[in-house]
């Protein structure tokens, strides 16, 4: 593998501008740096890849499609640096009072007003009211597969979507005491890898510090921290921190109409 | 709380409003009477800043015009006067003003005065001194007030009787048309307007001719003639007005100021009045003049971020491979600047075009919710300073506004609209 130093990073990545998630992403954020048939890419946001980093710490081999040795992963041709960043503690919910109502409406508007594409939108928003208003479990883990692998990107939209729900959904069972939803071997098949490990750590609540913040303050009903977190993270991939958002938000809707442990007054500051 | 549609159909209607401004060069008047300043009062470029907190290049023009106002008879009387407060100081942008570096402006100072007549509004810039140890720099020798002297008696009168001709045979001056020829002919109309000059020098050499004295007018020409930076400030003023005509757009995103004091850099929103978003300037990387290096250079000052705001300056880029032996970079580079700030902006240029991507619009119309998205900031060409007062110009180059002031207008306008 060719060696590299951040500084080679900056004009490879001016050069480089065919496709959405791949493009503009090195800008904030630490960064992590991706090789490519032995050539640096491009960097991306680190949190973004936060799963990845899960991977190194544990020495975990991801499907027989990753290859871990002392300095990097491998995804397919894809390669990733080794990288410092570790995952936030387990998730922890202190009080089960979600953001709802107009709450939850304006979260929604915020993330309308900063998505990239109007007809991505749609789907992105109609599939989340979809979601929410599926009635039983069996329903909504049909519903969330038939998203896995949908939409375009990195990690394509349904992915992000399906992560931000499963999120917030599990969180919320984990307090609540019920049975947390996972998305079977099988239906991640239908993805790329890069959405498999998103969506595997996100059911399995391991999560990085903004998406840890937007679920938290979701499921407690903040909504500045919530719109916060929703401002942090839009900066994430083409539309992939936005659609994780909107995942989020419907599982929020789905457990206040559907479970009734949860408090239902409204709170919208 | 507003929904996507109708900040879509806001930020339409300021584009529309910033891309059909008809900025003409119609008068040259001077800053008292023109823009009604308390006494011993001047005005600087940026968001507001006080003594203690202005850069070095900063005190030096304030300290310079307040010697060239007769307010002080040097440096130490200078500085006595403005620690105090006995001398004021407030942001140009407050009064429909720009100015470029420390863009100080005094009262007896000239001013191009240019109107919109679509929209009624008006802008006004000061007269440009040229490159090197100049007062907008922060220099304030013997030297810079001479020529700032000169530029009040003989300069200013000679563009006040031309232009009053042209106002009289066309009704003035269209600084649109002129900005947008020169950026077909390799000017991105910030840190290059070689093209713009010598246009301007084609259009109003012989009113010059007609309405002074041989000697006044041989002499105005001649230094328009060796200053490509003379049409700067009037392509600023035609800016200002631009954005100006965008401006308070209820629900608009787009960003109508973009200005920096040498401290702080700060932006102004359509729909979210004359509030300042403000975080630390940064430093700008560029090319230097022999003797001098990046640790000599002050954090990024000036209004000329305007020309930006309008969509051209580093925007446009694209159309002047030459500005890069100039702010330093490649070809190749200046290309991706002008492409990278299409994710920004709301809509392309109906009037200003690059040739080289086959006469695309130039990115126009910085949309907060684009830059909260994206990460990217705008890039700026600009001059760099010596952070010391009274050195003066170091080199050019670029820069990248930051972030932070994007982020905290939106949160600003969440709550405003929620």
């Amino acid at each position: 593998m060719t060696a590299f130093e951040p500084k080679h990073v900056g004009s490879l990545f001016r050069r480089r501008s065919n496709y959405g998630v791949w493009k503009g992403k090195a800008v904030r954020d630490d960064t992590l740096y991706i090789e490519r048939r032995g050539k640096v890419m491009v960097i991306t946001s680190i949190e973004f890849y936060a799963p990845f980093s899960v991977c190194l710490d544990k020495s975990f081999s991801f499907e027989g499609d990753a290859m871990i040795d002392e300095e990097h992963l491998r995804f397919g041709n894809v390669f990733v640096k080794k990288s410092t960043v570790t995952l936030e503690e387990p998730i922890k919910v202190k009080e089960l009072y979600p953001l709802s109502g107009k709450g939850l409406d304006k979260v929604e508007s915020t993330i309308k007003l900063l998505y990239p594409e109007e007809e991505e939108l749609e789907f992105v928003i109609s599939s989340s009211r979809k979601l929410a208003e599926l009635g039983s479990t069996r329903e909504l883990y049909e519903g969330l597969c038939s998203l896995v692998g949908r939409g375009r990107g990195l990690t394509p939209s349904g992915d992000d979507m399906v992560s931000g729900f499963l999120s917030v959904y599990n969180a919320a069972s984990t307090y609540a005491g019920r049975r947390k939803l996972c998305i079977s071997s099988k239906a991640l098949e239908k993805t790329n890898s890069f959405g498999r490990s998103m969506i595997y750590y996100s059911q399995s609540l391991q999560l990085d510090k903004k998406a840890l913040k937007l679920v938290t303050s979701l499921l407690e009903g903040d909504l500045s921290l919530t719109l916060e977190a929703v401002l942090e993270l839009s900066k994430r991939g083409h539309s992939s921190g936005l659609d994780y958002s909107v995942g989020a938000l419907s599982a929020c809707r789905h457990i206040l109409s559907m479970w009734e442990v949860v408090k239902r007054e409204e709170r919208t500051e | 709380m507003v929904s996507r549609e109708e900040v879509e159909q806001a930020n339409k209607k300021a584009t529309e409003r910033m891309m059909e401004s008809e900025p003409m060069w119609v008068d040259v008047v001077r800053a008292d009477e023109a823009l009604r300043l308390k006494e011993k009062t001047l005005l600087h470029a940026g968001p507001p800043v006080r003594w203690e907190d202005a850069s070095g290049p900063l005190r030096g023009a304030l300290i310079g015009a307040s010697i060239y106002e007769g307010w002080a008879k040097d440096e130490v009387e200078a500085t006595k006067a403005l620690s105090r407060g006995e001398i004021t100081f407030e942001p140009t942008h407050h009064h429909a003003c720009v100015g470029p570096m420390a863009g100080v402006i005094s009262p007896s100072m000239y001013l191009f005065a240019v109107r919109d007549r679509k929209n009624t509004l008006e802008a006004f810039s000061n007269m440009n001194e040229g490159i090197g140890k100049v007062l907008r720099y922060g220099a304030f020798d013997k030297d810079v007030i001479t020529r700032l002297k000169w530029l009040e008696e003989v300069f200013a009168p000679v563009l006040k009787s031309t232009v009053r001709r042209i106002v009289k045979e066309k009704k003035g001056l269209n600084v649109k048309q002129l900005i947008s020829k020169a950026l077909t002919m390799g000017d991105e109309c910030h840190n290059r307007y070689i093209a713009t000059t010598s246009l301007f020098v084609r259009e109003i050499a012989r009113y010059a001719v007609e309405v002074s004295g041989k000697k006044e007018a041989s002499q105005v020409l001649r230094f328009l003639e060796e200053n490509n930076f003379a049409t700067l400030n009037l392509g600023m003023a035609a800016a200002k007005c631009m954005a100006l005509a965008a401006h308070g757009i209820e629900m608009s995103t787009i960003v109508t100021v973009m200005s920096r004091n040498g401290t702080e850099s700060g932006i102004w929103v359509s729909s979210l009045g004359e509030r300042w978003f403000t975080f630390k300037a940064p430093v700008p990387r560029g090319l230097f003049f022999p003797g001098y290096s990046q640790e000599d250079a002050n954090p990024d000052i000036g209004d000329s971020a305007i020309t930006e705001t309008a969509g051209f300056g580093g925007f446009a880029m694209a159309a002047a491979p030459a500005i890069t032996s100039w702010v330093g970079g490649s070809v190749e580079q200046a290309i991706e600047i002008t492409k990278k700030m299409y994710e920004i902006t709301f809509t392309e240029h109906r009037y200003f075009q690059i040739p080289y991507l086959e006469f695309r619009g130039t990115p126009c119309g910085i949309d907060i919710r684009k830059v909260l998205k994206t990460g990217v900031t705008p890039i700026i060409n600009t001059g760099i300073a010596h952070k010391k007062a009274g050195v003066g110009q170091i080199g050019a180059g670029t820069v990248e506004f930051p972030f932070e002031p994007f982020k905290d207008a939106f949160k600003t306008y969440l709550e405003n609209y929620r």
